[in-house]
């Protein structure tokens, strides 16, 4: 019985002693060793590469994301040319892009065709709503008709894509 | 020596050498152990890290190669998305556009508005200048300036139109101002 637990003394010491001085050292080794190579590969690139291929790829990044939000102002055009009765003549347009939104001020015979112009210009699928924000009845000595302005608000894809 | 205290003497050092055991392995096989095996998680996963930052970098190295032959490339993509801000390339572009569309240009502001920065870090973020321009002349090359910078290299957009028939002017030729934006690659 004493030589079975000297031997199970001897063992346990000679494990430990392996682990404390044998294996932690060669792993503490190996880490080491990943940790040089990890340097090693960092300094293979050149800095100057490095920039120049971050800059190249944000480009091609960056065009990709502004195309897709890229928008088209002139649409506001063909929207009118559409949609504007020979009895309207428009003298101010103010077209905001960013908000969808388009301001006229115009002038048509009378309040008949006003009504008729704004029905044609709600009848586009894109618009979103017409307000009449003011009309009033011009006298003679200013020619005569309605003059009128209108608010009119489109839905977010309508300067998106290119009209034909 | 009594045969008797003898064994009893030889009990008391086996029991002695057995609880020596315990203390060794309890305080010392089992703080080592658990030393050991976080070393080699440790070990493990920065080999793991090495292996797939070698295989990205042999990627990128290639892609560089192909990078530094691709100098035409570079200059489009500049073209479309200059590498800085670039106040006479994108005046330029408004000013000859114009002329080419038989529009006369009455004024011309540019300002370079502040960089947003992008949502990645990964990516350089965009800046953008703006330019306020007032023109008159046809309907016809109004429109058809407009659709050429939708349609530029330089990536330009329109944000703002406005568009006014002159008291006492031809009646050919209407009144514009336009406000425009154009982008550049910020640091």
């Amino acid at each position: 019985m004493l030589v079975i637990t000297m031997v199970v003394l001897g063992l346990s010491i000679l494990i430990w002693a392996g682990m404390q001085f044998g294996y932690v050292p060669y792993l503490n080794g190996q880490i080491t060793n990943v940790d040089q190579q990890f340097a090693k590969l960092s300094s293979s690139l050149d800095s100057n590469q490095r920039e120049g291929f971050v800059q190249f790829y944000s480009q091609l990044y960056n065009i990709d994301s502004l195309y897709h939000s890229h928008v088209y102002g002139s649409n506001t055009f063909s929207y009118l040319e559409t949609n504007t009765y020979p009895t309207t003549l428009i003298t101010t347009l103010r077209s905001q892009v960013g908000l969808a939104q388009l301001k006229i001020d115009g002038i048509t015979v009378d309040y008949s065709a006003l009504t008729n112009q704004l029905d044609a210009y709600r009848s586009d699928p894109h618009v979103l709503s017409v307000g009449l924000d003011s009309s009033r009845l011009r006298n003679d000595t200013e020619g005569g008709g309605v003059s009128f302005s209108i608010t009119i608000l489109f839905d977010g894809s309508f300067f998106n894509t290119a009209s034909q | 020596m009594k045969t008797s205290s003898k064994r009893i003497s030889f009990t008391l050092l086996a029991i002695v050498f057995l609880m020596a055991a315990i203390v060794v392995y309890s305080s010392l096989i089992r703080s080592t152990y658990s030393k050991v095996k976080s070393l080699r998680g440790e070990l493990a996963s920065k080999q793991e890290s090495l292996a797939h930052y070698q295989n990205t970098i042999k990627k990128v190295e290639n892609f560089l190669s192909q990078f530094q032959n691709a100098q035409e490339v570079q200059k489009q993509v500049s073209l479309i998305l200059p590498a800085h801000p670039n106040g006479g390339y994108f005046t330029n572009q408004l000013t000859e556009l114009a002329r080419i569309d038989g529009l006369d240009v009455q004024a011309l502001a540019t300002k370079i508005k502040p960089v947003i920065p992008a949502k990645s870090g990964a990516v350089s973020s965009v800046g953008s200048m703006s330019a306020d321009m007032k023109l008159s002349g046809s309907y016809a090359g109004f429109k058809a300036f407009l659709r050429q910078l939708e349609n530029n290299m330089l990536i330009i957009d329109i944000s703002e139109i406005r568009v006014e028939r002159p008291q006492n002017q031809t009646p050919d030729a209407l009144n514009y101002t336009i406000t425009v934006q154009s982008y550049y690659q910020a640091k």
